[in-house]
């Protein structure tokens, strides 16, 4: 084989995998934030996914209140809580959904990829028409295993396999590890891009809930910038600033 | 204390305004957005860092005494939205600036987008005046 040849059926089996590739009805490429700020959002009332009263069970209700955010209605004083990331733990995917920084989308034609600039993190949505596992050995993981297949111009993404030690969203609203996720991208406008989340948890609610619809906006000119928490900064920052302004020590 | 003698000439004057500023990783539960509170001294250190920077003020009570204000800044990505950088904060300038204080009572405040002077001059522009 010439070596043209074989680099382009490198190139061809490296990008696009598996036979069944769909081609992208749609392109949802760019790099998109919640309100349309640019990068460094702070989030707050934005923080939850649902207004609503969620269907708790007794079990999820126990897990909510067992969870202490710094925000929202049940927020403590963060030296007083147990937010994970208060000890520089990843966010997990959700709450970087749903927090205001952006993320830029890339996509292949077997995958979808999102580069969050929250925690400098990737995640990949496979579009190689692989079936959605019941089970991910290797799991769980902060940010999931996620497959997604177009319908029409609405890329649908099924989420599991996430760790249930990362919050949904800032003000500790919990999931199980038997939770399970649709998501619903669509590009409603040349600059816009809805996402709506469907829960399945059968451990911490009575039935399947929806968030309402998450708008973010197409940055033309954003860059995404380095935004890690090192565990070291922050554990200098909550010896001498965040615990001793709520009287810890 | 590594604070040097030469940088003390700190006072703290309390103020009560009706500012108010979005949580930041939970500042809302941890500092009174409801006060305001002029913290004056010398600059001892800064820290650089995401997704929290944070100023550390040597300031001088009425009888001498020297202790360290903390204050929690924004990330450095906003602050340098906001004008500021890493060199703006130097150790040994003085500075003024008005923060939203520990809710605990403690020496610590809360700077996100506050009024503050170094040198007598906003160091975004030179002004006297914030």
């Amino acid at each position: 084989m010439k070596p043209v040849i074989a680099l382009v059926y490198c190139i061809l089996f490296a990008s696009a995998g598996a036979a069944q590739v769909q081609k992208a009805p749609a392109d949802v490429s760019g790099i998109w934030v919640r309100g349309g700020g640019g990068a460094g959002g702070r989030g707050s009332a934005m923080s939850q996914w649902s207004p609503e009263q969620l269907p708790l069970t007794p079990e999820g209700l126990k897990q909510l209140n067992a969870n202490k955010p710094g925000k929202g209605p049940r927020a403590v004083p963060p030296a007083f809580g147990n937010d994970p990331m208060g000890g520089a733990n990843p966010p997990g995917l959700y709450r970087t959904l749903i927090y205001n920084r952006p993320f830029e989308i890339i996509q292949f034609p077997n995958r979808v990829v999102q580069l969050f600039e929250w925690a400098k993190v990737w995640r990949v949505i496979w579009t190689d028409g692989r079936a959605v596992p019941e089970d991910v050995p290797e799991g769980p993981f902060w940010y999931g295993h996620s497959v997604g297949k177009w319908e029409g111009e609405t890329l649908v993404v099924h989420t599991l396999a996430l760790d249930e030690r990362a919050w949904l969203d800032e003000w500790g609203i919990p999931f199980s590890s038997e939770a399970k996720f649709e998501e619903r991208w669509r590009r409603t406008t040349p600059d816009k891009l809805e996402l709506t989340l469907k829960i399945t948890d059968p451990v911490y609610y009575t039935r399947p809930w929806t968030s309402d619809a998450k708008v973010y906006s197409l940055q033309p000119k954003g860059e995404l910038i380095e935004m890690i928490f090192a565990p070291i900064d922050e554990k200098e920052f909550n010896d001498r600033v965040r615990d001793p302004a709520a009287g810890k020590n | 204390m590594k604070l040097k003698q030469s940088f003390l000439l700190a006072a703290m004057i309390a103020a009560i305004s009706a500012t108010s500023t979005l949580a930041h990783h939970g500042t809302a539960t941890s500092y009174d957005q409801k006060k305001t509170l002029t913290v004056k001294g010398t600059i001892s250190q800064f820290l650089w860092r995401n997704p929290h920077t944070a100023l550390f003020v040597a300031i001088k009570d009425e009888q001498g005494n020297t202790s360290e204000y903390a204050v929690e800044m924004w990330s450095p990505g906003l602050m340098v939205k906001q004008g500021y950088t890493r060199t703006t904060f130097k150790v040994g300038d003085q500075i003024t600036l008005e923060v939203h204080p520990s809710l605990a009572g403690k020496p610590v405040g809360e700077c996100l987008g506050c009024k503050l002077l170094i040198n007598g001059k906003d160091p975004r522009n030179n002004r006297t005046e914030p």
